[in-house]
């Protein structure tokens, strides 16, 4: 009696144990075992409302030309043509769903309701196929290995392309390829991934062609071009006119001073990486320093990482953190002081000095960079944006005070030209100094102000959603590991960049547009009004308050 | 009786086997880049100015900031395992001293803790603009740093920036790094 009651025990508990095994996935979507880490949740998948993968549209800087610019016009640019990529998410639902005023529209994606509703009606379609494609991938997560993985990466594609119509194939297949026994050299293997688009004019194909070979001449360079070959990622490159974009005829060199690249990530799955093309029309001493840098920063940069992100299904969250435009600028850095042993960007000697400072810097200056988020933030990220949105707040008030302070200046210049009958001619050029600063700290108090308008924007969005899709999604993202082989790369790069830096001796300095002998510095003038403000002690009537 | 005292002992062993084992832990928290400075030197901030911290270097190298206007006065720590710089000398040659990779100049000295400290000036860019364009010839702020050594084979670099080129005419933020420096100690020792 007891043996059978105590089999009948054991037989129950076995059953037990089996029916408590789950399959599951490990990383959902990816196309070959990788990082093992959690599995998304379902409503993850569900495609988030309030956070859109709206590009980093260059924020109007006070553009600080050199006081002897002279812009050229532009008789032969037309007004490019430039919708919002359509990639994986589309407008939020709440700006479809429930209308909103236009005035309450976020930038950009005013525009695009205003001019575009058929893209509206379209980018809706996207977000619905998006769900069913959740709601699917529940059913393949039962499959296991390579033919789930497989069915699933072919759903998400599907659904990538807005449902049922054919793929536009892309040039490569997505498919990991290990690391290369191929022997052929670094520019013929990745021609076959990377199409120069040169629009069938020769000037492109040249530039396209040379800046090309440069930047696959540097290690940076060479480094992440086989980390894109191994992903089996493609791209597309061209120029494209860019309307912001003004050449300037400065000491005999054209430049510009506007966005200088783009990169979208394609629903059909590649990167388009857009150049400026005043590049081409510009400088070629400039374009030869600058351009493989930037092709190193949109290709090697954003489009490597928006490759494998998309993989991981965390397109939108590695769009949001704060590691993809720094990645993206330490891949640039790095290729440009590989090529000449100089910083075409003044910034990168700020970051090498104080990283944290320069990038906490960027979230108070930069409206795109005021939205992103460090690894602990995102698993906070109401709180995160709230504690930001007081930042910024503090900071426009600095900002309105610099600038007042700033406005200061000019009357103690009136005063001595006036006063003491010095020539205003010799304060030219400290008077486009101050037009300059005056124009700098002007932006930052737009700059603070945007900030404000696109913090307090997102946290409402955030805040609104009945389901806290947003808000869950980054949440659960924050923790998958990918963002953790994101955080050691970057380390590995700015500690590699500051090596460099300090290794190697400085290239020297370009010359700068030489002072006139005759114009007033800023140190003989603090010297002319501290002796001034001295003598006031021997006045009766006193210069100075 | 046999089958009670079984209960009792197969409940027993039970209860003993449910009860978790109490483990106390003390969880050490990392101390905060304030406190983690604050263990090396002793200062007193300028009234008034909003204090920042954070670190570098994955958290090897702590960092407290005073910030009012354009500006800043800043403890950066280095030397510990990890850090950017492992010695003065280091820090001095690389880039985070340098006017955009051009060494700095020293332009005279100061008593800090009662150490008689180079105080070197540097220049950094201010008007960085938007990162996606590129910027104009770069207008330079001023620094001025000098390094104490510190125990644990550590130093820190006490600095005063101003994000502009424009001087400081009324002398505030000069005078309020004067008085600051003034106010570092090393711990324990009288200066």
């Amino acid at each position: 009696m007891n043996r059978r009651i105590l089999a009948a025990l054991f037989l129950a508990a076995s059953a037990l144990d089996a029916g408590a095994q789950r399959i599951s996935l490990e990383v959902p979507l990816s196309p070959r075992p990788s990082i093992a880490g959690p599995a998304v949740a379902p409503l993850a998948q569900t495609f988030p409302l309030a956070l859109t993968p709206w590009n980093p549209t260059l924020n109007a800087p006070a553009v600080l030309h050199p006081h002897n610019a002279v812009p050229i016009p532009s008789v032969n640019l037309r007004a490019p043509i430039q919708p919002l990529p359509l990639n994986l998410s589309g407008l939020p639902d709440s700006a479809i769903a429930a209308p909103m005023k236009l005035a309450d529209i976020p930038f950009p994606f005013k525009r695009t309701l205003a001019e575009e509703p058929i893209r509206a009606r379209q980018l809706a379609a996207v977000i619905d196929t998006l769900r069913e494609y959740g709601a699917r991938s529940q059913s393949l997560a039962g499959l296991k290995g390579e033919a789930g993985a497989a069915a699933l990466e072919r759903n998400f594609m599907s659904a990538a392309a807005l449902g049922d119509e054919p793929l536009v194939p892309p040039v490569g297949d997505g498919a990991y390829v290990a690391p290369s026994a191929d022997a052929r050299p670094l520019l013929t293997r990745m021609l076959e991934r990377v199409r120069l688009d040169d629009r069938g004019r020769a000037d492109e194909k040249k530039a396209l062609e040379e800046s090309f070979k440069r930047l696959l001449e540097t290690p940076t360079g060479r480094r992440y071009a086989e980390e894109f070959l191994a992903e089996g990622l493609t791209a597309v490159v061209r120029f494209d006119d860019f309307a912001d974009s003004q050449l300037f005829l400065i000491d005999g060199r054209k430049r510009f001073y506007a966005a200088q690249a783009y990169t979208d990530w394609r629903p059909e799955g590649y990167a388009e990486i857009r150049l400026n093309r005043h590049y081409v029309d510009g400088d070629p001493e400039f374009m030869r320093e600058s351009l493989p840098s930037i092709i190193g920063h949109e290709l090697l940069g954003h489009g490597l990482w928006y490759g494998r992100a998309t993989k991981e299904n965390l397109y939108l969250a590695f769009h949001y953190h704060e590691l993809n435009e720094t990645l993206a600028r330490l891949v640039g850095w790095a290729i440009d002081h590989e090529l000449d042993g100089r910083f075409e960007e003044a910034g990168a000697w700020n970051y090498l000095a104080d990283p944290a400072h320069y990038l906490s810097n960027l979230k108070m200056r930069l409206p795109y960079y005021a939205v992103t988020f460090g690894q602990s933030e995102m698993a906070k990220p109401l709180a995160t944006l709230r504690a930001r949105l007081a930042s910024a707040e503090a900071e426009v008030m600095r900002a309105r005070s610099n600038l007042a302070s700033q406005k200061t200046w000019l009357p103690v210049l009136d005063h001595f030209s006036r006063d003491h009958g010095i020539p205003a001619g010799r304060f030219g050029l400290l008077r486009k100094e101050l037009s300059d600063l005056e124009a700098h700290y002007q932006n930052e108090v737009v700059n603070a102000e945007s900030i404000v308008r696109e913090v307090s924007g997102l946290i409402e969005r955030i805040a609104a959603e009945p389901d806290r899709a947003s808000e869950l999604y980054l949440k659960e993202a924050s923790a998958h590991p990918f963002f953790e082989r994101l955080s050691a790369d970057t380390a590995r790069l700015g500690k590699a960049l500051e090596t460099m830096a300090n290794a190697a001796p400085p290239a020297p300095p370009r010359p700068a547009p030489p002072r006139p002998a005759d114009q007033i510095t800023w140190e003989a003038l603090a010297k002319m009004y501290q002796e001034d403000v001295a003598a006031d002690a021997n006045r009766a009537f006193k210069h100075w308050r | 009786m046999n089958f009670i005292l079984s209960v009792v002992l197969a409940l027993s062993a039970g209860a003993s086997a449910e009860k978790p084992a109490e483990v106390s832990k003390t969880v050490k928290e990392a101390p905060t880049p304030s406190q983690a400075i604050a263990a090396l030197i002793s200062r007193r901030p300028p009234k008034g100015w909003k204090v920042e911290e954070y670190t570098n270097a994955g958290g090897a190298d702590p960092v407290e900031a005073f910030v009012d206007g354009v500006d800043r006065i800043a403890i950066r720590a280095f030397g510990g395992p990890g850090s950017a710089y492992k010695k003065p000398a280091g820090f001095l040659t690389g880039a985070a001293a340098s006017t955009m990779g051009r060494k700095p100049e020293s332009v005279g000295s100061a008593e800090v803790a009662g150490r008689r400290l180079t105080v070197y000036q540097r220049g950094f860019p201010i008007n960085l603009g938007d990162p996606h364009a590129p910027s104009g010839p770069p207008m330079l702020g001023k620094e001025f740093f000098c390094v104490l050594p510190v125990s644990g084979g550590r130093f820190v670099v006490l600095s005063y920036a101003r994000e502009t080129p424009a001087p400081d005419l009324e002398r505030r933020g000069e005078e309020a790094w004067k008085v600051f420096l003034k106010t570092v100690k090393l711990p324990g020792r009288k200066t």
